[in-house]
């Protein structure tokens, strides 16, 4: 590769030298990336899938290769351009170490960010390290953050167990809830986290409510979109500051990789990427080529996984053992604002109580012969648990009760199987218990 | 970086300015309280264009005439805001002009008023004296300390007119008054009748470590005789750090220049206030002076003409006292007219300014508005002429930054404005 052409190719100094008066005569500007011009850049008048197919792609010009090549190496030979970037501090923008950045890495945060209508992404190794990266960078000492009683467990055992340590301090309030958010915002409140759909209940956010409050109030809005992918829903297209996902879900798509990621503006991001390269946690090119590889498919499966749950989630809410189903397709969903911002579907979750309590959950789990039981969600594969002995086995009955989760509550993720061999799986097996 | 600094960030921050003033906009805070014989200070959250930056830090601060080792007073807090302020400015002159630093020391210096008789008088005799070891050319130097002149806020803060205002409230149990603002009176006769105090010199020596955090020393002398108080006439010496908030490039280690201004400021009228209620045998609870001030980047980075110096200066003083109003309202008007940092502020200033450039004198100027502008003219005159010639010898024009990078044309981010 010409290192000369690639290093002009990316990045801008700000040419600090002895030709500047003052810092007003500085040359950089923010630019979206960090991007190569080998990346392909597609125009916003195409579609979801064309972009998740071509968005990104590193376009290899020795060897005409179709898809991004893995550069699996640590480290990257220095130019005077490398030197440079040390001296100016644009080190984001230069190949140099794996860590800071690397351009299969490049290659699928430019996907992402085209996929997510954001000027960056950053990739991380997990979506837990995405969030507690983003959590940290977007805030200081001394600094507020209010999230939902019922975020995820690794989300909220961060924030109940180590952010303190941090010297941050943490509100849980019901993230449906403008009012009780409103009230909640203190001087040194910075940041509002909530998932754009809870887990398990699939409780929306009134999103734009949230976005025009944290507007006006001087507070940046981070959502995890982990449930809903790009696909059906680009946060940042409403208001939303900061979006992040577990990768490890319906953005790989294939239940064999642990990933996250982080988008939104370049100011922003940048100083998550500052917080990454003190904390790690960044991906390595390997996964970031196997992510890469799953989003190509993500529009195709998302479209399977919202066909294939709204028509399970109607056969449910129809079935004699099924007391409850929660799905924003069915009329008694209580979050009608989702329709709003959604408007391809609402990926592929179904929660739903059966009766007979936990007892008869966990029977129907022994009889379903397609669903796998595991944790995890997103995957091609119908993958189901219960949320009681799982995800938020950490609370007493008493207190899952009082955030909606009643015994018999099942989660479901719909993969793209055959929706008629998941219908009669479920018929046979409700039928059992 | 250069000097720990993040040249790449100020030039973005530049950038980002042009297109959304609103960012370029700091609205800082301090607050002073005195409860239960002890000053606290604690900086506030800093709002931040369109984001809010928590400032976790406190510190006690003593007033003048209660000498205790390690506390400093507010009057020192004000020679450090000056000074540590002008360090910042050169270490971000310096690295916009790719000039690594080897050691870099701003001592700021003032005779500050030290007893009855003296208090409302402002600070004299203001001088910063810089002592720089660094790969620079002596010119650019010498420019580098014409433009701090020009570009430190704090600086800029002392050397115009500036017109704080003061709010006063009461509590009174649970009924709260405001009772309006206050204006200063001067001085009246009660500050001639025992005259006890002189001027006295503090002095703030600020030593850049590394990036923006600056270690910084006050070595005033005690104005008060050797066993007169507790420390037995000892120098006191206060060691405080300066710091940036993450955001605009420090890494939160301790409050900025600007919020040391503010909080001097606060200080000294709580204390003021404090000290004269005391003397009328006032039952006071507590009192408590809010300050706060705004800072646009845009003038520090010669973005836009709109003011470097802090503005919008205003302090809202609270005291809880089942005292008369009308006798509270006269004490907080002469803890103003008594406080040397409202004084100094208030009024513009002329600063002594040397330079040494690896232990070897470099230049000395009195800094002050004329010469402010005098500078400033002239370096408008000399890059309008540098201009010129560039145009004269340009090349045809170059083809635009993002069509080199990107020659399918902008792309979506670019056209949602990233700067």
């Amino acid at each position: 590769m010409n290192k000369d052409k690639l290093s002009k190719a990316i990045g801008n100094s700000p040419e600090a030298n002895s030709s500047v008066t003052w810092s007003n005569n500085l040359k950089r500007g923010r630019v979206p990336g960090p991007r190569m011009k080998e990346n392909k850049m597609l125009p916003d008048t195409l579609g979801g899938s064309t972009i998740a197919v071509h968005g990104g792609t590193y376009e290899d010009p020795i060897t005409g290769a179709v898809g991004t090549p893995i550069f699996q190496s640590s480290t990257f030979n220095f130019s005077k351009h490398t030197y440079d970037s040390f001296a100016q501090g644009l080190i984001r923008d230069i190949p140099t170490y794996t860590r800071y950045g690397n351009p299969t890495v490049w290659s699928t945060q430019e996907k992402i960010s085209q996929l997510e209508n954001a000027e960056s992404t950053i990739l991380f190794s997990s979506g837990m390290s995405a969030i507690t990266t983003t959590l940290v960078g977007l805030t200081n000492r001394g600094g507020h953050i209010i999230s939902s009683f019922d975020v995820y467990g690794g989300t909220y055992n961060f924030l109940r167990e180590d952010i303190h340590q941090l010297g941050r301090e943490t509100t849980l309030v019901d993230g449906t809830d403008l009012a009780a958010v409103d009230a909640a915002i203190k001087p040194n409140t910075q940041v509002l986290f909530f998932e754009t759909l809870s887990n398990p209940l699939l409780k929306a956010l009134p999103l734009r409510g949230l976005a025009s409050l944290a507007k006006a109030r001087n507070l940046l809005l981070v959502v995890d979109n982990t449930f809903l992918s790009p696909i059906c829903l680009r946060p940042l297209d409403e208001g939303v500051d900061i979006v992040l996902h577990s990768c490890s879900k319906y953005m790989n798509g294939h239940s064999d990789l642990i990933a996250g990621s982080v988008s939104g503006s370049r100011k922003y991001v940048d100083r998550i990427w500052s917080q990454m390269l003190k904390f790690g946690g960044n991906v390595n090119p390997l996964s970031a080529f196997l992510l890469e590889r799953g989003l190509k498919t993500l529009a195709l499966r998302m479209q399977a996984h919202v066909s294939n749950s709204k028509q399970l989630a109607a056969f449910l809410a129809n079935h004699p053992k099924v007391t409850r189903v929660h799905h924003p397709s069915l009329p008694n969903y209580e979050y009608p604002w989702i329709q709003e911002y959604c408007r391809n579907g609402y990926g592929g979750m179904v929660s739903f109580e059966v009766k007979g309590g936990n007892e008869a959950a966990l029977a129907l789990l022994t009889h379903l012969k397609i669903p796998l039981v595991a944790t995890s969600l997103g995957g091609v594969e119908s993958l189901i648990s219960l949320p009681f002995n799982t995800s938020h086995s950490f609370l007493t009955e008493k207190q899952r009760q009082q955030i909606g989760i009643m015994p018999g509550l099942i989660r479901l993720s719909v993969g793209v199987e055959n929706i008629q061999d998941l219908t009669a799986d479920f018929d046979t097996a409700l039928g059992q218990i | 970086m250069k000097n720990g600094f993040n040249v790449s960030g100020v030039s973005e921050m530049v950038h980002e300015f042009k297109a959304k003033p609103r960012e370029a906009q700091l609205d800082f805070s301090a607050q002073a309280s005195w409860r239960e014989d002890r000053y606290d200070l604690t900086i506030q959250t800093l709002n931040a264009g369109t984001i809010r930056i928590p400032r976790d830090f406190g510190l006690e601060v003593r007033p003048f005439n209660e000498v205790i080792n390690d506390i400093p007073t507010p009057q020192e807090l004000l020679i450090l805001a000056l000074g540590s302020c002008v360090l910042v400015t050169y270490v971000q002159g310096c690295s916009a002009r790719g000039i690594t630093l080897t050691s870099l020391e701003v001592h700021s210096e003032g005779l500050v008023p030290s007893g009855e008789g003296t208090f409302g008088q402002k600070a004299t005799g203001l001088k910063l004296k810089v002592d720089i070891d660094c790969e620079g050319a002596p010119e650019a130097i010498k420019e580098i300390a014409q433009f701090a002149g020009c570009f430190s806020p704090n600086h800029r803060t002392f050397v115009e007119d500036n017109n704080p205002s003061v709010e006063l409230s009461i509590k009174d149990g649970s009924s709260r008054s405001f009772l309006g603002e206050l204006n200063p009176e001067a001085p009246t006769s009660r500050k001639q009748e025992s005259p006890t105090g002189g001027l006295h010199p503090v002095i703030a020596k600020s030593i850049w470590r590394y990036g923006l955090q600056i270690d910084s020393r006050l070595e005033s002398e005690s104005p008060f005789p050797p066993n007169s108080h507790s420390t037995k006439g000892q120098k006191p010496v206060h060691k405080l750090k300066v710091d940036q908030p993450k955001q605009l490039g420090g890494i939160d280690l301790a409050p900025n220049p600007q919020e040391y201004l503010l909080a001097a400021m606060a200080g000294e009228l709580a204390a003021n206030f404090v000290r004269l209620a005391r003397r009328e045998g006032l039952n006071i609870k507590s009192v408590s002076v809010n300050g706060s001030g705004r800072l646009d980047l845009r003038g520090i980075l010669n973005v836009a003409p709109v003011p470097v110096k802090m503005h919008n200066l205003r302090f809202h003083l609270e005291v809880v006292s089942d005292a008369s109003q009308e006798i509270l309202k006269r004490i907080a008007g002469d803890a103003l007219s008594d406080a040397t940092s409202f004084a100094t502020i208030s009024q513009a200033n002329e600063i002594a300014v040397s330079v040494k450039m690896g232990g070897k004198p470099l230049l000395e100027f009195t800094s002050n508005m004329r010469h402010v502008e005098m500078f400033l003219t002239n370096m408008r005159e000399k890059m309008r002429k540098a201009q010129e010639e560039k145009e004269k010898s340009a090349a045809p024009e170059t083809v635009p930054f993002y069509k080199r990078v990107f020659p399918f044309g902008k792309l979506k981010g670019m056209k949602q404005g990233a700067q």
